[in-house]
């Protein structure tokens, strides 16, 4: 899958080429708007990562001439404007997601995924946290190269948890994803739900692990060595 | 108000000090003239008429009276200078009790008067009808002298300028210092009343003024009822706001585009610190760059928050903002060994300010947090009713004597530490800015609890 970087600055657009190409992308990078539309014109991206402010003006104006190329794409912006209203500009304008710099390396890889992720989104690499993968098109759960086997609801809490690996997921989100909207959910619910997959990893040797803040939610990482 | 610079006071000592100097100039400045020119003299007083009462005084001073009781008049030096001066002047003096002429009188003149007891008169201005000098006047008059009660008449005498100075000196009587007296205070009260009344528009723009601070540069003093004497003051004053508010402006800008400046190097930085491998040296980096990119995101806010838009028009879900800022700490907690903790408030609480001043206050304070929480401690993160916002940690705390100085920007505990630096300064900035407040408490069983108020919706 693979992804174009539109920013004028080569050392940031390569640091966060490296980050992405770490969670399975492939990267473009071009430098301007005019060259974006000419690497948008030979292949077809399904994500791009837009810079705001380029030598060649406000990238915005650009998102209906990107739109009117590639219908399906995703766009994200990533700047430097930093304010609700230009987040909200930049929203209105087409944008599928905004970022504004310096963001945080997971945060912008579970951004890119949870945009991959809405209706018409493409297949998207495998999630890889420790020894755990998690192929989001198949739903399934590999540690090690073994298949991961799960309970429904755990398979749905450790996609939920992977897919923002290293950042916290909610209360509220994980009740959403694993228990849908009509279904009565419980913490204490969630809690066992949570300890037998931690259990689980445990047993696998998967080389993640679950925290649990109160209040907040849970976060899955890398084990610490 | 000092007498000496107070308007009111200057205006009334020059009215008093003019008007002085006119009252008791008047006779050579008014009645003079109108003599002369013999404008409304009904009397037929004449320029002559000014001379009578110098002469009679010459007369009185002539006066003599020896040991056995007989009176005279005596040639004084006086007396002759003023004949000399005045051919024609001549005098008589009656004894009003039985009507005896003084020696030294002039018989001429004396015969013209009948030497009467029965009438005391005292002043009756004449003209003696053979006289072929028609501006010559006399006076004829009763006055108390040193020999006692005398009838003294003076007639003939020539005007002559020094008349005038005499007539200065003459009107310095108590009366007029008595009828001066009420035209000075009618004149001081005016001045008063005039002073207060025109400047009163300009006590209510010095409490306009009163109020400007450097985030309402833009007012200006209204100079609609102002006298146009004080027009250029307050237009200089305007254009003085506006000078400084271009400046603060400017000042501003500058500090937003430093700040923005900074944000793309930081942003670098930290995507470079991501490519580290996972060492304790990669967490302290991690932490320093999360600092820096805190304090540049407050300079940015703090820079827009002086301009126009202050005051939120949105309503934002309290426990919601705070609850997403906290859990962005989390990996970072999680990485220090620190746990963080969230309690939502029991009821959706709403404030009305904007999203990201409440998620630079929290994350400034759930970073101090976590740096001062002991390993495997929990940072506490509340949500209150009313809008009230506290992160508590359970470290060293605050010394009671700090509570006030931690909010000053670059205060640090001792050398040693790492100080809050400018972060806590802007918070408290920041807040003020949108009159909300910052204390810092004591958690219970130690460390340090800060308390946020926001606007409440």
């Amino acid at each position: 899958m693979r992804i174009l970087i539109v920013e004028d600055q080569r050392e940031m657009a390569a640091l966060i080429a490296d980050r992405i190409n770490d969670a399975g992308f492939v990267t473009d990078h071009v430098g301007d708007i005019a060259e974006a539309l000419e690497a948008l014109r030979t292949r077809d991206y399904p994500l791009v990562l837009l810079d705001r402010r380029l030598p060649d003006g406000d990238s915005i104006g650009a998102v209906p001439t990107i739109r009117g190329l590639r219908p399906g794409i995703r766009i994200v912006f990533v700047t430097a404007l930093h304010s609700t209203d230009d987040k909200i500009s930049g929203l209105d304008a087409g944008a599928d997601d905004y970022l504004s710099k310096p963001f945080d390396a997971d945060e912008l890889v579970a951004r890119i995924r949870a945009s991959l992720r809405r209706p018409g989104g493409r297949s998207q690499p495998p999630i890889v946290v420790g020894n755990l993968s998690f192929d989001l098109e198949a739903r399934e759960a590999q540690v090690s190269g073994r298949p991961f086997v799960l309970h429904r609801r755990e398979l749905l809490l450790l996609e939920s948890l992977a897919r923002r690996a290293g950042r916290a997921v909610t209360h509220d989100s994980l009740f959403e994803d694993i228990y849908g909207f009509g279904e009565a959910a419980q913490i204490d619910a969630l809690k066992m739900l949570v300890s037998r997959l931690r259990q689980r990893l445990k047993d696998q040797g998967a080389g993640v692990e679950i925290h649990a803040a109160r209040g907040i939610g849970y976060l899955l990482r890398k084990a610490r060595p | 108000m000092t007498v000496g610079r107070s308007l009111s006071s200057r205006l009334v000592l020059s009215w008093v000090a003019t008007l002085t100097i006119v009252f008791f100039t008047l006779p050579a400045t008014v009645y003079l003239p109108l003599a002369a020119l013999r404008i409304g003299d009904i009397a037929e007083i004449g320029l002559e008429s000014w001379t009578t009462r110098r002469a009679r005084i010459l007369v009185i001073d002539a006066l003599r009276a020896d040991a056995s009781g007989t009176r005279r008049i005596e040639l004084t030096r006086g007396l002759l200078v003023h004949m000399q001066r005045n051919p024609e002047f001549r005098f008589a003096v009656f004894e009003p009790k039985d009507g005896g002429l003084l020696p030294g009188s002039s018989t001429e003149l004396a015969s013209h008067f009948a030497p009467s007891t029965k009438v005391e008169s005292f002043g009756s201005m004449f003209h003696l009808a053979d006289d072929p000098n028609s501006d010559a006047r006399g006076y004829d008059r009763i006055a108390e002298t040193p020999i006692g009660r005398m009838r003294i008449i003076v007639y003939g005498a020539y005007f002559h300028w020094d008349d005038v100075l005499q007539q200065l000196y003459n009107h310095l009587k108590l009366i007029n210092f008595i009828a001066f007296i009420p035209l000075c205070a009618a004149v001081a009260a005016v001045a008063c009343f005039v002073v207060r009344r025109c400047l009163a528009p300009l006590r209510a723009a010095a409490a306009e003024v009163a109020v400007v601070d450097v985030n309402s540069l833009d007012r200006q003093i209204a100079s609609m009822d102002l006298p146009t004497e004080v027009l250029p003051f307050v237009e200089a004053v305007n254009d003085a706001f506006d000078r400084v508010r271009d400046g603060v402006e400017r000042h501003r800008r500058f500090t937003a585009n430093a700040a923005h400046e900074l944000r793309t190097p930081v942003a670098i930085l930290k995507a470079r610190v991501d490519r580290l491998n996972d060492k304790p040296l990669k967490h302290d980096i991690e932490r320093d760059v999360r600092r820096i990119q805190t304090i540049v995101d407050q300079l940015l806010i703090l820079a827009r928050l002086g301009g126009a838009n202050k005051k939120s028009d949105r309503e934002i879900d309290l426990g919601h903002t705070v609850l997403a800022i906290t859990a962005d700490y989390m990996p970072i907690a999680i990485d220090n060994r620190r746990t963080i903790e969230f309690e939502p408030p029991p009821a959706r609480v709403a404030a009305r300010v904007d999203g990201w001043v409440v998620e630079s206050v929290v994350a400034n304070l759930v970073e101090n947090a976590v740096r001062a929480e002991p390993e495997d401690g929990t940072v506490v993160v509340r949500v209150l009713p009313g809008a009230v916002i506290e992160v508590a940690d359970h470290g060293d705390g605050v010394a009671p004597e700090d509570r006030e100085r931690i909010f000053e920007a670059f205060w640090r505990k001792n050398d040693a530490s790492r100080g809050a630096g400018l972060g806590l300064a802007i918070v408290r900035e920041l807040l003020d800015e949108l009159h909300g407040s910052i204390e810092v408490r004591t958690t219970e069983g130690g460390g340090a609890t800060f308390v946020v108020r926001l606007p409440s919706a």
